[in-house]
Order: C-alpha cells, then sequence, then structure tokens
C-alpha cells in the first residue's frame, strides 16, 4: 500500500481502487457513486481542508492510502444496534475509522453513549460524521437524496442510516495516535454549566453556577456568542460541544451530547496566531488523516484560512473515540 | 519490558480517581479514559466501582505505558 492524501478525480481514485489497496474516500454522492467495488469506504461531502485553506469541489474526491505496514482487517457496518462493539472489533495494536452520516441512528446511539463503550479508549478510533452539498441537504427529508451518506466499497452499498468502519492492524513496532485540536479557549468569566438527566442532544434547563436557568433563553437574553461552544475539560484534554446554528425558543439540539456529570464552560476564539497555522504543528511524516469542523470554516474563516484547519474533508460531527465539536481530529502513527 | 507503574493497590491511583491528584494529559486516550473512570466513581463511589475502575485504567496505563512514562513520573512522584 502506498500512503496517499489529496484530493484525485474520479478515474484517478477509480485507477488506485482496483490496485486491492485501502482508501478512505470522501466526496460528492455523485462521484462516489461512480467509484468501482474495492477495499474503500466513503463519506459524503463536497468541502475539504486543504493546505488548512477551504476548497469546495463537487467533482474530485479526497483519498487516503495507507503506508505499507498498514494492514485492512476488515470493513465493516453497524447499525444502531451494533455500534456499540466497533471498538471490540478493532484490532488489538491498530486503529479503526469510522464515518457515520449526520442525524444517523447509528450516530446519535455514538454521540450519547460511546463514552461508556466498554474498550473504546483502548483502540484507536478517529472519524467523522458525514455530510454533503449544503444547499441539497434537507435532515428531516424522508428522500435519500437529501441526506448525507457512507459508501461501503467491498458491497458498493450506499446508506444514509448506518455507521462505516475500516479496521487496520499494525505491526508490533508502531502505533496509532489520535490527536486533536481546538481553535478555542474557556473564557475567563464563564459560569459552570451543569446538566440534570444523562446523554442529552437535546436541551432545556441547565444550571449555571449552581443556579437553575434555561439555558436557550440565557443565551439569547445574555448575547452569549453561540458561535462558539462550549468546553468540556476531561482530565486536561479539551472536548467542545457545539451549539445549533440558531436558538430560538426555550429549547435547543445540540450538535453533540452532554453528560449530567460533566462541567462545561462558555468559549471564546484563542488568540494565539499557532490555531491559523495548524499544518506546521503536525508532522508530515506521521499524519495519516484527519479532518476539521465545517463550522469553524463557515464562521471563523480568517484570510482564507480555516482555524485549525488539516488537510481533509470539512465535517459534521469529529470522532476522536468519541464525537466532538468544532475541532479537528487526526490519527498520526508513531514509533512504538 | 520493566514497569514503571505502581502496583494497582499504591494509594495513588485512588487519589488520581478521586480527583485529589489533578493531571492534565497530553494524551486523548488518556484524559478521556481517567476522565471517565473519575466521573463514574463520582456517580457511586463504592468499593466495587472503584475495583471496575482501577481496572480500566491500570489496563489503559500497561497499555500505553511507554507513551505515557513522562505523565506516569508526574503522576507518582
Amino acid at each position: 500500500m502506498v500512503s496517499i492524501s489529496k484530493l484525485a478525480s474520479a478515474e484517478e481514485a477509480a485507477k488506485l481502487i482496483e490496485t486491492g489497496n485501502a482508501y478512505l474516500i470522501s466526496g460528492d454522492e455523485r462521484v462516489l457513486a461512480k467509484l468501482p467495488k474495492g477495499n474503500w469506504i466513503g463519506g459524503t461531502t463536497c468541502y475539504f481542508s486543504i493546505g488548512g485553506k477551504a476548497v469546495e469541489d463537487r467533482d474530485n474526491v479526497f483519498i487516503t492510502g495507507f503506508p505499507e505496514f498498514v494492514k485492512m482487517k476488515c470493513i465493516k457496518t453497524y447499525s444502531e444496534n451494533f455500534i456499540p462493539s466497533v471498538a471490540k472489533d478493532a484490532c488489538e495494536n491498530g486503529f479503526s475509522i469510522l464515518l457515520m452520516p449526520a442525524g444517523s441512528e447509528p450516530s446519535l446511539q455514538y454521540a450519547q453513549f460511546s463514552p461508556m463503550y466498554s474498550d473504546l479508549f483502548f483502540r484507536p478510533i478517529i472519524g467523522w460524521i458525514t455530510g454533503m452539498y449544503l444547499p441539497d441537504w434537507n435532515p428531516a427529508s424522508p428522500h435519500k437524496e437529501k441526506r448525507p451518506k457512507v459508501f461501503n466499497g467491498q458491497t458498493g452499498e450506499c446508506e444514509i442510516n448506518v455507521a462505516e468502519a475500516m479496521h487496520f492492524s499494525l505491526p508490533a513496532n508502531k502505533v496509532a495516535v489520535v490527536k486533536t485540536i481546538s481553535p478555542f479557549k474557556v473564557k475567563e468569566n464563564s459560569p459552570v454549566i451543569t446538566f440534570e438527566g444523562n446523554n442529552s442532544l437535546i436541551v432545556k434547563e441547565a444550571y449555571l453556577n449552581g443556579k437553575q436557568v434555561n439555558l436557550p433563553k440565557y443565551i439569547i437574553e445574555n448575547n452569549i456568542d453561540y458561535r462558539t461552544p462550549m468546553q468540556a475539560n476531561y482530565s486536561g484534554i479539551p472536548i467542545n460541544v457545539s451549539f445549533p446554528s440558531e436558538i430560538q425558543g426555550d429549547e435547543m439540539l445540540l450538535r453533540q451530547a452532554v453528560f449530567s456529570d460533566v462541567e462545561y464552560r462558555f468559549t471564546e476564539m484563542a488568540e494565539q496566531p499557532d490555531t491559523y497555522s495548524i499544518n506546521n504543528l503536525i508532522d508530515k511524516e506521521k499524519y495519516i488523516c484527519g479532518c476539521t469542523c465545517i463550522f469553524n470554516h463557515l464562521t471563523f474563516n480568517k484570510n482564507g484560512y480555516i482555524p485549525c484547519g488539516v488537510d481533509g474533508p470539512l465535517t459534521f460531527g469529529e470522532i476522536a473515540y468519541q464525537i466532538m465539536g468544532n475541532a479537528s481530529t487526526y490519527l498520526e502513527l508513531e514509533e512504538a | 519490558m520493566d514497569t514503571i507503574l505502581p502496583s494497582k493497590d499504591d494509594c495513588r491511583w485512588r487519589d488520581l480517581l478521586e480527583s485529589k491528584i489533578t493531571h492534565n494529559f497530553s494524551l486523548l486516550a488518556a484524559g478521556l479514559c481517567v476522565s471517565r473512570n473519575i466521573r463514574m466513581l463520582k456517580r457511586k463511589n463504592t468499593e466495587e466501582t472503584y475495583q471496575t475502575a482501577i481496572e480500566d485504567v491500570y489496563m489503559f496505563f500497561q497499555k500505553y505505558e511507554k507513551m505515557l512514562k513522562n505523565d506516569i513520573a508526574e503522576i507518582f512522584k
């Protein structure tokens, strides 16, 4: 196998697939549908981060191939009922790539319950929530063509309501490391935000420094900038939960779940210039694949650059073991 | 490889899991794993829950001992 990470035409991608090697592919549904069967999984989007800049491309795909020492164990399709076993299916020393369509049942199950899956943090999992060309997207539509999808290259199936995973093994001298970067920092004066009830995507009430409030109303009435996410600190690791694009009324649907035993805080954009030049921080020799939150591009693109943009698709939820928002996640392979 | 991990009955494991020792991990999976077990123990602080938590965290540290070398040195100094 050859390590590849680039935009390619459908013809070039088809030629690569025909070599029999394993590939991870992101692109517009019409292009993915043209690709031959083979050892690949795909997720729909037509937005990419290339060299830190956003690219909209409905004709080419972003294709990732893997170094020779990376061996594909299998491609597996997961429904909502089977997604909790994704880490158990992974190799003891390896990594898994997981793609789930936005709004799909497995993605909702994973958002709410994956932090409790056994083995989750023992087997590196990276991936993303797939989207599509925004003007054509209707999350409520019963019509398949209006919804994001994942592709199983081995079967040729293209679905809106399953997850696709590729499980890989590594030799003993290599280890996979999943990393995440957020361009946001906690606001110094942020109240501590906690929630009752567990694993919630739909939020009404919250506790701010222990005082119960209706969170959507509080955000509007206090002019909180909800383009930036809430952030929790997981033993030193910042994990974002994104607000919806628009908050109205007394209820909101978050893009990721909140948990009752986690403390969240409002954030603001970090000011250090490194957040706009993330490619300098990434070791290109180790980098395999990654993704960047599309909302960081749509909202905070500065001088053409996406905050913390890494080469790969622009996505609608980033998976680094669990789902996070407003972040970039990527996979590196290191010496064990 | 000789382990540098203290045994499971070292009290500093309990201190880590009960947040008496706070540590900021740089390895994403370590932060998520330790945090998951701290939260589990906060929800139900029983000996049985502690045993489940220490098994999970210890196994994680064993698997990633080499990558967590600096964290282990800092936590168990």
